[in-house]
């Protein structure tokens, strides 16, 4: 757990030095769906739970938005833990690439539900946001998922397959 | 050991946590606990924050191998520069005649100089998400730091304070989609609203039909109804987007703040919103020039 008190002070300080056509790396989302993906949906919820809670207290930000969006980001990410393709790179990559598009649909639904307006041009913001963000933001966090991917698994190799009792 | 997919409970009470949480944030009850946590966060937030600029330089390295795109920045930059004195020098030129006949007026109520108070601060964070801009800097009640203080640099205008901790402030940066400045285009003079846009940039918004606006027009802010004060360079017109069946036309803004690399920046400690001027007590009645 201390490891995503890292990643949150990692993703609030140097991300934003990276950034990439207007895309930055997503490193708590990317934890969450490695570890999603090697540990199940159990310990992915709770990945996103305590990863967004770490983001919006280093942050300052509105607060418990990005735990609940990374709660199902965990939850959906979690579901490829069974899946018979684990091993391969092209899951890790696809549930990224999805899972980038869940969080950035729950953060705007979430931000606009509180009274954040998603702002945008006025005439199509949704998509708007969609094309301008949300899709250089999953081909960045697609080229790091690799990476990142492999580091988890060392780690998840490393910790012995525990798994979280409730 | 008991399998998490056979036991909902715990995700379902993590959820109704974090929508509590949520809620009690909303209604700032939970404004004590964070200020504790800030206040432990922010030293290492802060080391944190310089190291990342180390690793920022470096990214910034590689990228200057491309020699064209070197030159672009630096063109970019000197643009930047001219821009901001030319505006400077007929903003000063346009107001010298109105500062002439005010001259009276601001010696019998020096407090409606809105120049002074300046506040260094370092920014120590920047929001997690593509969706928000926001950025935490080492400033807070103590330093004199409070609520819709306006945030500049000397390239022009950043945004204003949200939230205000003990050492730490919240600053919404104006290419956040919930912030509206009045702007106005400097040289036809016509109004407008600049608006945020999710994941950076700035849209100039409802600016009448009529008026002409080029690419490369200058947009600074009015003064008017927010709390802003007037002449802050916001940025320079870079798309003009007009229609003849909309109501107003719209303009995309290039922002002479380089919103990336924010380092330093200043809080304007005693500037008065126009707004609040009306409300002045009697005693410091303001009298016309």
């Amino acid at each position: 757990m201390p490891l995503l008190g890292v990643v949150a002070l990692l993703q609030v300080t140097v991300a934003p030095q990276i950034t990439i056509l207007g895309a930055k790396p997503d490193f708590m989302l990317l934890a969450v769906v490695a570890w999603s993906l090697l540990r199940g949906t159990g310990e992915g919820i709770i990945w996103g739970f305590v990863g967004g809670l770490c983001l919006s207290l280093f942050s300052g930000g509105p607060f418990a938005l990005p735990a609940l969006a990374l709660i199902a980001v965990g939850f959906f990410s979690g579901l490829g833990h069974t899946n018979i393709y684990r091993s391969q790179i092209a899951l890790p990559l696809v549930t990224t690439l999805v899972a980038t598009l869940i969080y950035g649909s729950f953060s705007l639904f979430l931000s606009y539900i509180t009274g954040h307006s998603v702002g945008a041009t006025g005439r199509s913001p949704w998509l708007d946001t969609l094309l301008r963000v949300m899709l250089p933001s999953m081909v960045f966090n697609g080229l790091l998922i690799i990476p990142v991917y492999v580091a988890f698994r060392w780690l998840h190799h490393r910790t012995g397959h525990e798994e979280l009792r409730w | 050991m008991k399998s998490p997919r056979r036991s909902p409970v715990v995700p379902l009470l993590l959820i109704a946590f974090t929508l509590v949480a949520l809620v009690l944030h909303e209604v700032g009850y939970l404004q004590a606990a964070e200020d504790v946590v800030l206040r432990l966060v922010t030293p290492v937030q802060s080391w944190f924050s310089n190291r990342a600029r180390g690793v920022g330089d470096v990214v910034q390295t590689l990228r200057d191998l491309r020699t064209l795109r070197d030159e672009n920045a630096r063109l970019r930059q000197e643009n930047d520069a001219l821009i901001i004195e030319n505006v400077q020098l007929k903003e000063a030129e346009a107001e010298n005649e109105r500062l002439r006949r005010l001259l009276d007026f601001t010696r019998t109520n020096p407090s409606y100089d809105y120049r002074g108070g300046e506040v260094g601060a370092r920014v120590i964070g920047h929001d997690p998400s593509a969706y928000l801009d926001f950025v935490i800097i080492d400033l807070g009640e103590r330093q004199g730091a409070s609520l819709d203080m306006p945030v500049v640099t000397e390239r022009g205008l950043v945004g204003r304070i949200t939230e205000v901790h003990d050492t730490s402030s919240e600053v919404l940066l104006i290419t956040d989609v919930n912030s509206a400045v009045t702007a106005l285009i400097q040289t036809s003079r016509a109004m407008g609203v600049v608006r945020g846009l999710a994941g950076g940039g700035l849209l100039l918004d409802q600016v009448p039909q009529d008026v002409e606006v080029h690419e490369g027009e200058i947009v600074i802010t009015s003064g008017l109804g927010d709390s802003f004060p007037r002449g802050l360079v916001i940025g320079q017109i870079s798309n003009v987007y007009q229609r003849d069946y909309e109501m107003f036309q719209q303009a995309r803004v290039r922002p002479t703040v380089d919103f990336r690399n924010l380092e330093q920046v200043l809080v304007i400690t005693n500037f008065v919103p126009i707004a609040d001027l009306q409300n002045l007590p009697e005693e410091t009645e303001i009298t016309g020039p």
